[in-house]
């Protein structure tokens, strides 16, 4: 008998022995499923609303397309007239809630006034259940059943500014933006690509 | 020599073979959607002109190579490398290495393509492919269709070039083009199909990155092939009248062909179908998932009749495709046996089937060492074996010009040996160390996590170490004047 005879021998019984260790302790060498959240954007909203002097602009929809989050959330506030003299040297401030399903609660912003568009952006603020479960070993960490139907809501609150040279309150007009887009999640077994031919 | 080792019998034969060697699932599966996520037209731009300036002068070098040694990767790095080729003959294993690691894993994910084929004679996925592809993918069954296949690919490697390769390729070959094109046709007449069309044609420049740039360069060595000794070893039955650049020429633009007309049929067939725009698409993040799960979904909204058709013939034509590359990796090692210990051809693929099954039995059942042969191949082997192949053909064998004139009426090998000795080592340093390692994505990815997969290191770990080699990338630009 030749060595490469017996190389293929001894091959043989090693390839049965690990069929066998593979068989038996598949669910020990497979461990536990890998669980990822692949997001895709299934809508992005654009709303404008305009806002007159001091007060509150609210906003509100529903999520749509079987979303379940919300990403880039960013509020633009334009100021598109006045009835004072001079924007230029007025102070105020901005206010933006966002509150999302679930009574998740996201910190709300402040922005000083500015006669340029102000961009407030809550690039933080998604929400999932736990929060921001991208990468879990648990399949059941996400309750998918919960309903996701309750409103995204926002509101603006605008104090009005005063005329720092004459030192009055002034009335001012407003555009106000929201934007945000809305993001499905699933929960999927994480699976390999391919990197080869 | 070639009586005793064998050899084509055909010219047609031949390219068959080495156009079945390049031809697999990184055609049929992973280039779709790389040209589809990253830029379509303009990923296809860079695709090519990368395929012209690294990928066809790397193939033309490893082919001639092998041809003018007419022996198997060790003995013919060996043989061309002079006094110092027991040295050189160290990249002839890097090779056999490098094709025995894809096996690993490439053999489980034929034996996906052969249950998927069979399974829609019974109907198994046509229900849940995502549940279907979810249990078949890792487990003991899968362990019996990796042992299935490997047992058809040692017994094709084992009957001989033109006994066993030949005969194989020269149907499945041709087949797999009957099948990929008339799927093409079919979804060229149906309503909707032209956002498919759009997906994968529409130029979007600012989606290339250095990452996708060096993606494509990946795309390009795996897809022909390269850096495993396949090309030079198919390349060394050749007949000594054959042209290698003619040849090797084909090969490539056959192989990028295939390619393009996978996604001609992905995309559109996911487009009219209305899986283009579903979460069961949008949520497949890898091209696993394009092809095992958002495919057969689409199968499923064609109807029962011609889904089923579809889907039968499109899962055979990707075990063909796989299975041709799947012999040119086992026909590596099998020549290094029979050439430098004299093993008997069927003892030698016997031997060899042996190791890979065993191998490819733990990542059958696991995912992670599926990951992990793969980036050991790909990123380890595959890479440097590209790169140290084509410096040898350009740098230190003579004769390199020669024979790719050989053929010829017009005189290029000059040229050709020009690109491979200075711009196609340049540009697999540049976009390898610009792009993949110290690239500068938002995963923080870096070449041995490519997928930004941190595989089983935590997300926090993973982030941290991606930017110590993001900021090693940026001292290493600073110092070169980059940045």
């Amino acid at each position: 008998m030749q060595t490469v005879d017996l190389v293929i021998g001894g091959l043989g019984v090693v390839a049965v022995l690990a069929t066998t260790l593979g068989v038996v302790l598949f669910d020990d060498l497979a461990g536990e499923q890998k669980v990822i959240f692949p997001e895709a954007v299934v809508h992005s909203h654009d709303e404008t609303k305009e806002g007159e002097s001091a007060g509150t602009v609210p906003f509100e929809s529903a999520l749509r397309d079987n979303a379940t989050a919300l990403r880039d959330v960013k509020v633009t506030i334009t100021f598109t007239g006045t009835q004072g003299p001079n924007p230029d040297n007025s102070a105020g401030s901005y206010e933006v809630r966002i509150i999302p399903p679930n009574n998740v609660t996201c910190e709300p912003k402040q922005a000083a006034w500015s006669a340029q568009p102000v961009e407030i952006t809550f690039s933080e603020c998604r929400w999932l259940q736990p929060p921001d479960s991208r990468d879990s070993t648990d399949p059941g960490a996400i309750d998918e059943t919960v309903a996701w139907d309750t409103p995204v809501r926002a509101e603006v609150e605008i104090t009005n500014p005063t005329d720092l040279m004459q030192l009055v309150t002034v009335e001012y007009t407003y555009d106000v933006r929201l934007e945000y887009d809305e993001v499905a999640y699933a929960q999927t077994i994480d699976r390999p690509d391919l990197d080869t031919a | 020599m070639a009586g005793v080792r064998g050899a084509w019998n055909s010219r047609f034969g031949f390219i068959m073979a080495a156009v079945g060697s390049a031809v697999g699932l990184g055609n049929l599966v992973r280039f779709p959607r790389e040209l589809a996520d990253n830029g379509g037209a303009a990923y296809l731009f860079v695709y090519l002109i990368l395929l012209v300036l690294v990928g066809l002068p790397a193939l033309l070098g490893e082919m001639s190579l092998g041809k003018m040694a007419e022996l198997s990767p060790v003995r013919a790095f060996q043989k061309l490398g002079g006094p110092h080729g027991k040295k050189w003959a160290v990249l002839g294993v890097f090779g056999m290495l490098a094709a025995m690691f894809v096996l690993f894993f490439y053999i489980d994910m034929t034996g996906w393509t052969l249950r998927f084929f069979f399974a829609s004679f019974w109907d198994a996925w046509w229900d849940d492919p995502e549940g279907y592809y979810d249990k078949i993918a890792y487990g003991p069954g899968a362990i019996l269709w990796h042992g299935i296949v490997a047992a058809i690919v040692v017994a094709i490697v084992a009957r001989g070039i033109s006994g066993g390769i030949e005969k194989v390729v020269t149907v499945v070959i041709p087949a797999l083009f009957v099948i990929v094109i008339g799927i093409v046709i079919y979804a060229l007449f149906q309503p909707g199909m032209a956002d498919g069309y759009k997906e994968i044609f529409d130029p979007d420049f600012s989606a290339l990155s250095p990452n996708n740039i060096a993606s494509a360069v990946g795309q390009v060595f795996f897809s022909l092939s390269l850096g495993q000794g396949a090309m030079l070893t198919y390349a060394s039955y050749m007949d000594k009248k054959q042209s290698v650049t003619q040849d090797g020429t084909i090969t490539a633009f056959a192989d990028t062909g295939v390619a393009m007309l996978a996604a001609m049929m992905i995309f559109p067939v996911l487009a009219f179908t209305g899986l283009l725009t579903s979460p069961v698409f949008l949520e497949q993040q890898s091209s696993f998932g394009t092809a095992f799960i958002a495919m057969p979904a689409a199968f499923v909204q064609m109807g029962d009749i011609v889904g089923r058709i579809i889907g039968t013939v499109f899962f055979l034509g990707l075990f063909f495709a796989a299975l041709s590359s799947a012999i040119s990796l086992l026909e590596v090692p099998t020549s290094v046996l029979v050439d430098s210990l004299g093993v008997e051809r069927w003892k030698a693929a016997l031997l060899l089937g042996l190791i890979v099954y065993s191998f490819g039995v733990v990542s059958a059942v696991d995912a992670d060492w599926f990951v992990l042969y793969d980036e050991i191949a790909v990123n380890f082997f595959i890479v440097a074996g590209v790169a140290f192949t084509t410096f040898f053909a350009g740098w230190i064998v003579p004769g390199v010009a020669k024979e790719l004139d050989s053929g010829l009426k017009s005189r290029i090998g000059i040229y050709l040996v020009w690109v491979m000795r200075t711009i196609t080592p340049v540009l697999i340093l540049v976009v390898f160390l610009f792009g993949g390692l110290f690239g500068n994505d938002v995963n923080g990815d870096i070449l041995f996590w490519a997928d930004g997969e941190c595989g089983s290191v935590s997300e926090a770990d993973c982030e941290a170490n991606a930017a110590g080699w993001r900021e090693l990338g940026h001292d290493f630009k600073k110092a070169f004047g980059f940045e």
